[in-house]
């Protein structure tokens, strides 16, 4: 079991989806969930590096600070959370171009689509 | 020496002696009469004495010799005139005569006379005065002008006619130096001649002088000089007046040459005939013609010249005029010139004159005109053929078809003016002049007009037609209709343009099913797949099953948005645009909001004017206003209560609509390559569905608006929209 994960979804229903199957699974002692970017990417600049999330599901699209400008963003301190903070893309859009710009990004890990399922879930444990 | 001195002595003396002596008594009766006599005069003394000396006096004679007789009475002696007296052979001869009275004289007692015969020197004298007479007669009475110089040129003697001509008076004349007279001109010619003259050759030659009234005069001048023993003293002049001569003479000199220089300049051919066809005139044109020097023909007989020429119907012609003496003109190609020549030809005193001007090229040119001429008029296209400034000066039917104007309304028009019209493009226009400028061949397509104001699209190929200095003299316009292929290229713009809207829907489209499609979707599969797994009793059940319930609704509005947005892009659609006033139809909308707006204690300021009027499908108008109205309502400001200001008007370019409120604003630098796009929302703090402003810049499109944005991020949010004027039925421009 991993010490700390966020959700990072404008998506009020797919939060509470993924941290349900989060919980069920045992994938956290801890599940931050944010509605918007910006409130997340502060915390991520001022916590200490040992207080970093190992896992990180974000969403693309969303008002205001999207997925996107979030990566962006980390990806100038990139070495801060470089296999401290493993990023899965988690996101309803079925774009295929959407998926190789994401796994361009050195801090992300992998492209889910949701909803998201039990087997991933496994997968990323053991990736982690 | 007394010893020899006997009667006999002196009767020898005078027997043989030169001289007559006699004795007469004063009656005239010879007393004695010497032997010398019958030596003189034929007659023995014994014929004489005795007999009266006076019937031997010639009548004329006689009453001088009765005069002499009383005269001698009271004198010694008298020398008497030359009287004539009778020969024996009949013959008068002259006598001189010595009278000497001896009455006193005892032994003679009478008139002695001693003649001696003088015939011989009288005779000369005689003929030397009627000489002299008839020289006088030649110098003083000469019609011309006759004057004596010395050896030096000096005047001795002038005549009458010196006078009369010249002016001047023998006293002013003689003494002065010839030269004096002489004109400048030909003073050195004319000391020449004197100069001749003095080495002894007689000569004549021309010169001029000035008179007394200072007027020139033209002389013919002969000198002579005039030779005393071995050496001249004097010079004769004889000068004869020949300036009327002289002055004819330049007239007509410089008339022929007048008649030569026009006959001459003449660029027609012109050549005279006499009446035995000899060339009496030649003109530069005709030498140049026929390459030969016009003097190397005059006087050849023509049909010797040119026997080819007698087969021909000038020949004929020329004999026509000739005999009937009346002109005749006609036209005739020459084989052996190959050329077709006009000619005119004129009878005259002496002959006849032909005029001739080589017309090969002329009706070459002309009948090229007819047949291309026969080509602009029978065309399909327009022609227009304008002068150098562009004005008209024919038009083809063909152009009158097509325009409807006729060749009398566009002469003299400047055809660019006449046909464009308010649609026309103007920077076309600038852009024809401009060519028309350079005097190079182009085409330009252009939207026309007809007389009857109907639109035509037209193709102008305009070719400038150029004179030998290179200058525009002409332009020739064909003008082709190509309004169906305009209409064609129109549509195609348009169909492309309805292409790429539809396929910038489809991406939209492919987006709102990968996102917001997909979303409510995916939210269901998870939650159907937990709803199991959770125990009925747990608070998360229950989430599960109402965000189980939300998600169906939001895919739902989903699918209605979608149904909304196809409605707009399908211009099938059911509703028809109607004219709407826009002041109304703002206040309709803000009617159906008044609770909301009157909660918030919203103002409102709207200015819009009476009477602007719109042509739109209601429904979208309406709904343009209504979901800007929303928006402002939606992204107030929490800190201020809502302003909100519409406000229209009318500019040339169309009617602008303006919506502004003092809400929460946008950063326009992140939000303006995404605001009007779909499911886009900027404001985190409130709910938004993000089809609002995409469904209004559709709709404001479908009425044929634009629509723009203006924010500041705290400060409020201004929505510009614009409608372009109201135009006619688009496809009407092609009716």
């Amino acid at each position: 079991m991993i010490e700390r994960a966020y959700i990072i979804d404008d998506d009020e229903i797919s939060i509470f989806l993924t941290s349900t199957l989060l919980e069920t699974a045992a994938f956290a002692r801890k599940v931050e969930c944010y509605l918007f970017a910006q409130p997340a990417l502060e915390k991520l600049q001022h916590i200490p590096e040992t207080k970093l999330p190992e896992v990180i599901f974000l969403d693309l699209n969303m008002p205001g600070l999207t997925g996107w400008d979030f990566l962006d963003i980390l990806t100038k301190q990139e070495d801060r959370y470089l296999g401290k903070s493993n990023i899965y893309i988690l996101t309803s859009s079925v774009n295929v171009h959407e998926k190789e710009l994401a796994l361009s990004y050195r801090l992300v890990s992998g492209f889910l689509r949701k909803p998201l399922d039990e087997c991933e879930i496994d997968r990323i444990k053991e990736g982690v | 020496m007394n010893s020899t001195l006997t009667s006999e002595f002196y009767s020898t003396i005078l027997q043989h002696s030169h001289d007559m002596i006699t004795i007469i008594d004063p009656s005239g009766i010879y007393k004695y009469v010497s032997n010398s006599v019958e030596l003189h005069f034929g007659f023995k003394t014994t014929e004489l004495v005795g007999n009266n000396a006076l019937h031997h006096i010639h009548a004329e004679d006689l009453p001088y010799i009765f005069e002499l007789l009383e005269n001698i009475k009271t004198q010694k002696q008298i020398k008497a005139q030359p009287f004539r007296y009778l020969h024996q052979n009949g013959n008068w001869r002259w006598l001189s005569m010595v009278l000497t009275n001896m009455l006193d004289n005892p032994i003679i007692q009478g008139y002695v006379t001693n003649s001696r015969d003088i015939t011989e020197e009288v005779e000369l004298m005689r003929m030397r005065e009627k000489s002299e007479a008839y020289y006088k007669a030649l110098f003083f009475n000469h019609p011309d002008l006759v004057f004596t110089m010395n050896e030096i040129g000096l005047i001795n003697e002038s005549n009458d006619s010196v006078s009369r001509i010249s002016g001047y008076f023998p006293q002013e004349a003689i003494g002065k130096h010839f030269t004096h007279y002489i004109a400048p001109s030909h003073l050195q010619e004319a000391m020449q001649a004197f100069r001749k003259v003095i080495s002894g050759g007689a000569h004549t030659f021309s010169t001029r002088i000035i008179n007394k009234n200072e007027e020139l005069l033209d002389l013919c001048v002969t000198l002579v000089p005039v030779w005393l023993g071995n050496r001249i003293t004097a010079v004769h002049c004889i000068a004869k007046d020949i300036t009327q001569i002289k002055l004819s003479e330049r007239l007509l000199k410089e008339q022929a040459a007048q008649l030569s220089n026009i006959l001459g300049s003449i660029t027609e051919g012109f050549f005279a005939l006499n009446r035995e066809w000899c060339f009496t005139y030649a003109n530069r044109t005709f030498a140049n013609y026929f390459k030969v020097p016009a003097e190397s023909i005059i006087n050849r007989n023509i049909w010797q010249n040119s026997p080819e020429l007698v087969r021909t119907l000038f020949y004929h012609k020329c004999q026509q005029v000739m005999s009937t003496g009346e002109a005749i003109e006609f036209e005739e190609y020459i084989e052996t010139i190959q050329a077709t020549t006009s000619y005119k030809i004129y009878p005259f005193e002496d002959g006849i004159a032909v005029c001739f001007t080589d017309i090969t090229a002329k009706n070459t040119a002309q009948n090229e005109l007819k047949k291309l001429s026969l080509v602009a008029s029978k065309t399909t296209n327009g022609v227009i053929i304008t002068d150098k400034k562009g004005k008209v000066e024919w038009v083809n039917a063909s152009f009158t078809k097509l325009t409807g104007f006729t060749q009398e309304e566009m002469l003299h028009q400047d055809p660019i003016t006449k046909l464009q019209g308010q649609e026309t493009n103007k920077e076309d226009i600038t852009n024809l002049k401009r060519l028309l400028c350079l005097a190079i061949p182009f085409s330009e397509e252009l939207l026309t007009y007809k007389k009857d104001g109907g639109k035509i699209w037209i193709a102008a190929d305009i070719t400038p037609i150029l004179n030998e200095e290179d200058k525009v003299e002409k332009f020739i316009v064909i003008y082709t209709d190509i309004s169906d292929r305009k209409f064609a290229e129109e549509q195609l713009l348009q169909m492309n343009e309805n292409l790429v809207m539809q396929n910038r829907d489809l991406q939209q489209f492919t987006y709102i099913v990968s996102h917001n499609l997909r979303a409510p979707v995916a939210n269901m599969i998870g939650l159907t797949r937990i709803l199991p797994k959770l125990d009925i009793n747990t608070p998360n059940y229950t989430t599960a099953l109402q965000s189980l319930d939300k998600s169906v609704l939001r895919l739902d509005n989903v699918i209605c948005d979608l149904s909304k947005i196809l409605s707009i892009k399908n211009p099938e659609n059911g509703d028809v645009a109607e004219t709407i006033d826009l002041k109304s139809i703002s206040e309709e909308v803000l009617n159906s909001m008044q609770d909301t707006l009157f909660s918030l204690q919203a103002t409102i300021e709207l200015q819009i004017p009476n009477g602007l009027l719109l042509t739109a499908k209601r429904a979208y108008l309406h709904s343009v206003l209504h979901n800007l109205v929303t928006n402002a309502i939606k992204y107030r400001s929490t800190d201020r209560t809502l302003h909100l200001r519409l406000k229209a008007e009318h500019t040339p370019q169309g009617i602008s609509l303006l919506v502004q409120d003092n809400g929460l604003g946008m950063d326009m630098e992140v939000v303006r390559p995404h605001i009007f796009k779909l499911y886009k929302r900027f404001h985190v703090h409130t709910e938004g569905t993000g089809l609002g402003l995409y469904l209004v810049k559709s709709q404001v499109e479908a009425i044929g608006g634009t629509i723009d944005v203006d924010s500041t991020k705290g400060h409020g949010t201004t929505f510009r929209v614009f409608f372009r004027a109201q135009q006619h039925d688009r496809k009407g421009v092609y009716n």
